[in-house]
C-alpha cells in the first residue's frame, strides 16, 4: 500500500484548491421583491435571458437556483427550484450567464437521480461525461434520416399491429390503471442487449410507485442500461416542468457522442436512446400551476398558450439522425392519463397530434381479461411500419383489418345464430387471434418467436384448437421450437423474411407439435 | 389611448419629477436617492408595514404618523410625496419611482451613483482612488454613497446600474466552500 505523506496531501489539497477561481467580475444582481409558491420577483437584472439560471443567496448564504420564465420591463419573474422557504424578500439574485444544464455520461447508468442530475438513490456521487443545456434546439431536417431499425417492446400486440422504429414518438394513452406504465417497462427489460440506453423519467408520480420500478428493473437486470429522472409528486412544480427536458437532455449526450467519447460522426456512431416520459399530463398540470402563479394568462382549461409549443419541442428532440450525424437516435414515448377515455381533452388532442402514432389503452379491454388492453381499432404507428423486420410484416400485414373486420363481425352476429360458414370461421380465427395477443407483464417475446406465433394463428393451426388453450397452444410450441427447431428461429432472425421453404418448414414443425399437444377439454 | 402600463410609466414620472425638484430645492438630491433605496427595500421587507399602509380601514393620518415615526430621518420632500403615493394607493410605483428618480438624478447632477460597501470607512485615499478608476470607466462624475458592513471580513463591494463588483473576502470564501463541497 502506497504511504500516505504530507507532501501527498498537500498535493491532494493544492489540486482542489486550484479549483477556486478568485477573479473578480462584474455580476447582474437584482433584489427579490416578492416571493411565495415557489416563484420569485426579481427587481433589476435587466439583462437576464429567457430560461436563464439565476442564484438566489437565501439566508446563512444558502444558494438556490432559479429560472427566468417572465421578463418584464422593470421585473424578471422566475420559478425556484430547490429550497424554496431559504428565499426572501430582499434577498440578492445573480445572473449567471447559462442556461439550465444537466449532467450527463455512462455513469448515470444504473442510478436514479433528480431532474438537476443530482443522485437520490444513495449510492454516493457521479461523475459526469458533460453537460447538456435543459432546452435545446432539435435537429433540422438535413440533420436527420428516416426511422429504420426496430426497437422491440416485447409484446406481440405492439410490435405486430403497432410497431415502433428507433427515432419514432409514439404516445402511449388510456386511463388509470390499465397497463401504460407496464408497456414501457416491458420496453425497457425488452432492451437488454439491444444497444438501446432507456432513460424513464417519472413526474408527479409517488415515490413508492417510482421505488417499486426501480425495484422491477433491478430484478430483471435492466437497470444497468437505464438511467430513472423522478421528479415526484411532493417535488416543485418547476422540477416536475424541466424533468422530461432533463430526461431527454441526458439522452441526447449519448447521441451526439460517439463510442470513444468524442462527436458522433459516420466513423464514430451515435448510440441509441429510448425515452419514457410518464407522464406528460402530469408535466402540463405543473406548467399550469407555474404559469398561473407567473401570472401568465389562462386559456383552455386553465393552461398556458404555449402547453403546445412546450410538448412539441420536447417530442421533436426524438431524432434519428443521419448516417454523417453518427446514425444515433432518440424514441420517445410519452404517456398520456386520460379521464375516463375522454381522448378529446386538450393535452390528450395536442400530445395525439404532436406524435407519429398512439397505443391507445382501454380499461373494459383490461378488465375483459384482454392484456395488453390495446384497442388496436384505434392505435396507430404512422412511421414504424418502415422498421419492422420482413418477416414479421409477412405475417402481420393484415392482422390489425382482420381484427378489425372481426370485431365489426362479432358486434352483429350478437344479434342472431344464423351464421354461414364463412363467418363463423372468420370469427373463430378472430377470437383465436385475440387470445394470441394476450400477454402476461415481464415477459418479453422475441421478435422471432412474435412471428412464430402470428403465422401458427394466420396458418388456421388454432382454428381447432378451444380458445382457452390457445395461450397454453403458444407457450408450448415455443417451448418445442426452441428446443427442437432452434435452426428455424435463427434463420428468421438472420433473413429476416420467410421465403417460401421456411414458410413450409415451418409449417410442418408446427404441425408436428400440435401432435403432440393436448388441448383442455 | 394609454394602456396600463404607459398610465404607470407616466405616474411614476410626476412622483420622481416632483421630488426631484424639490430635492433640488433643499439641495438634497443625492441624499435623498440612497434614502428612496431604503424606504424600497423596507417596505418590500416588511409585510406587516406593506399590510398597514394599503389597508383601506386606517385613516390617511394614522398611516402618516407610521411614516414619520419609521422613516423619521428621511428628507421630509421625500416624506411628503410618499404619503401622496400612499394615499392615491400607488405603494407598488416605488420601485418604479426609484428608478425614474436615480436616472434623473443623475442627468441632472451630471454624475453616476456608485455604491460602496467596506468593512471599515473609507480613507480619502481609498475614496479618490475608487472615484477615478470608476469615473474613467463610466466617462462621467462618480458620487459615492458609502456603507459599512463587517460581514465582508475583508475587501470591497461595489454597485452601480444594476452591476455589482464584488471583491470582499467573505464571497471569496463562500465561493471556495462552494467549490471544495461540490469537488467529487
Amino acid at each position: 500500500m502506497a504511504e500516505i505523506t504530507a507532501s501527498s496531501i498537500d498535493a491532494v489539497l493544492r489540486k482542489q484548491l486550484d479549483a477556486i477561481n478568485t477573479s473578480v467580475e462584474s455580476r447582474e444582481v437584482g433584489i427579490v421583491s416578492q416571493v411565495g409558491d415557489g416563484i420569485a420577483r426579481i427587481d433589476g437584472l435587466k439583462g437576464a435571458m429567457a430560461g436563464e439560471l439565476l442564484e438566489f443567496l437565501g439566508e446563512g448564504n444558502k444558494l438556490v437556483y432559479g429560472l427566468a420564465q417572465n421578463l418584464e420591463e422593470d421585473e424578471v419573474g422566475a420559478v425556484l427550484m430547490g429550497d424554496v422557504t431559504a428565499i426572501k424578500e430582499n434577498d440578492q439574485v445573480r445572473t449567471t450567464g447559462r442556461i439550465v444544464e444537466v449532467p450527463s455520461g455512462e455513469g448515470f447508468l444504473g442510478r436514479v437521480v433528480n431532474p438537476l442530475g443530482e443522485p437520490i438513490d444513495g449510492k454516493g456521487a457521479i461523475k459526469a461525461d458533460g453537460y447538456r443545456p435543459v432546452e435545446f434546439r432539435a435537429p433540422g431536417v438535413v440533420e436527420r434520416q428516416g426511422v429504420n431499425e426496430p426497437v422491440q417492446t416485447g409484446l406481440l400486440a405492439i410490435d405486430a399491429m403497432i410497431p415502433i422504429g428507433r427515432g419514432q414518438r409514439e404516445l402511449i394513452i388510456g386511463d388509470r390503471q390499465t397497463g401504460k406504465t407496464a408497456i414501457a417497462i416491458d420496453t425497457i427489460i425488452n432492451s437488454r442487449g439491444k444497444d438501446l440506453i432507456c432513460i424513464y423519467v417519472a413526474i408527479g408520480q409517488k415515490a413508492s410507485t417510482v421505488a417499486s420500478v426501480v425495484e422491477t428493473l433491478e430484478r430483471f437486470d435492466a437497470m444497468e442500461y437505464t438511467i430513472i429522472v423522478s421528479a415526484t409528486a411532493s417535488d416543485t412544480a418547476p422540477l416536475q416542468y424541466i424533468a422530461p427536458m432533463a430526461g431527454v437532455a441526458m439522452g441526447e449526450h449519448f447521441i451526439y457522442n460517439g463510442i470513444n467519447g468524442g462527436p458522433a460522426s459516420a466513423d464514430n456512431p451515435g448510440r441509441h436512446v429510448l425515452c419514457i416520459y410518464d407522464d406528460l399530463s402530469k408535466q402540463a398540470v405543473a406548467y399550469r400551476q407555474m404559469s398561473l402563479t407567473l401570472r401568465r394568462p389562462p386559456g383552455r382549461e386553465a393552461y398556458p398558450g404555449d402547453v403546445f409549443y412546450l410538448h412539441s419541442r420536447l417530442l421533436e428532440r426524438a431524432v434519428k439522425l443521419s448516417k454523417e450525424n453518427g446514425s444515433g437516435s432518440i424514441t420517445a414515448l410519452p404517456v398520456i392519463e386520460t379521464q375516463a377515455g375522454d381522448v378529446s381533452a386538450y393535452i390528450p388532442t395536442n400530445v395525439i397530434s404532436i406524435t407519429d402514432g398512439q397505443i391507445f389503452l382501454q380499461s373494459d379491454l383490461f378488465f375483459q381479461g384482454q392484456r395488453p388492453a390495446v384497442n388496436v381499432g384505434i392505435s396507430v404507428s404512422r412511421v414504424g411500419g418502415d422498421a419492422q423486420i420482413k418477416a414479421m410484416k409477412q405475417v402481420a400485414g393484415s392482422l390489425r383489418l382482420d381484427l378489425a373486420a372481426y370485431r365489426e363481425l362479432q358486434a352483429f352476429a350478437q344479434f342472431g345464430s344464423d351464421l354461414d360458414k364463412a363467418t363463423q370461421d372468420q370469427l373463430n380465427r378472430g377470437a383465436r387471434m385475440t387470445e394470441l395477443l394476450k400477454q402476461a407483464r415481464y415477459v418479453p417475446m422475441p421478435v422471432e418467436e412474435q412471428v412464430v406465433s402470428i403465422f401458427a394463428g394466420n396458418e388456421g393451426f388454432l382454428d381447432d384448437i378451444p380458445v382457452t388453450s390457445v395461450l397454453r397452444f403458444r407457450e408450448e410450441m415455443l417451448q418445442y421450437m426452441r428446443a427442437s427447431q432452434e435452426g428455424l428461429l435463427k434463420t428468421i432472425i438472420d433473413e429476416k423474411k420467410l421465403s417460401d421453404e421456411l414458410k413450409e418448414q415451418l409449417k410442418e414443425a408446427i404441425a408436428s407439435f400440435k401432435i403432440m399437444f393436448a388441448a383442455d377439454e | 389611448m394609454k394602456t396600463n402600463l404607459l398610465n404607470t410609466r407616466a405616474k411614476a414620472t410626476v412622483y420622481a419629477e416632483v421630488l426631484l425638484g424639490a430635492a433640488r430645492v433643499r439641495n438634497n438630491v443625492f441624499d435623498v436617492a440612497g434614502q428612496l433605496d431604503q424606504l424600497v427595500a423596507a417596505v418590500r421587507g416588511s409585510i406587516e408595514l406593506r399590510k398597514a399602509l394599503i389597508d383601506k380601514t386606517i385613516p390617511a393620518a394614522a398611516k402618516k404618523g407610521i411614516v414619520a415615526e419609521i422613516f423619521s430621518s428621511f428628507a421630509p420632500e421625500l416624506l411628503t410625496t410618499f404619503d401622496v403615493m400612499v394615499d392615491r394607493g400607488d405603494l407598488s410605483l416605488l420601485p418604479r419611482v426609484r428608478d425614474t428618480y436615480v436616472a434623473l438624478a443623475e442627468k441632472a447632477l451630471g454624475a453616476a451613483f456608485v455604491d460602496v460597501t467596506t468593512v471599515v470607512p473609507l480613507d480619502e485615499t481609498l475614496r479618490e482612488q475608487i472615484v477615478t478608476k470608476y469615473s474613467a470607466q463610466l466617462g462621467r462624475k462618480v458620487m459615492l454613497r458609502e456603507y459599512v458592513d463587517p460581514g465582508l471580513i475583508g475587501g470591497i463591494v461595489l454597485s452601480a446600474h444594476g452591476k455589482r463588483i464584488d471583491a470582499s473576502v467573505s464571497s471569496q470564501l463562500e465561493s471556495a466552500r462552494h467549490v471544495l463541497s461540490k469537488t467529487v
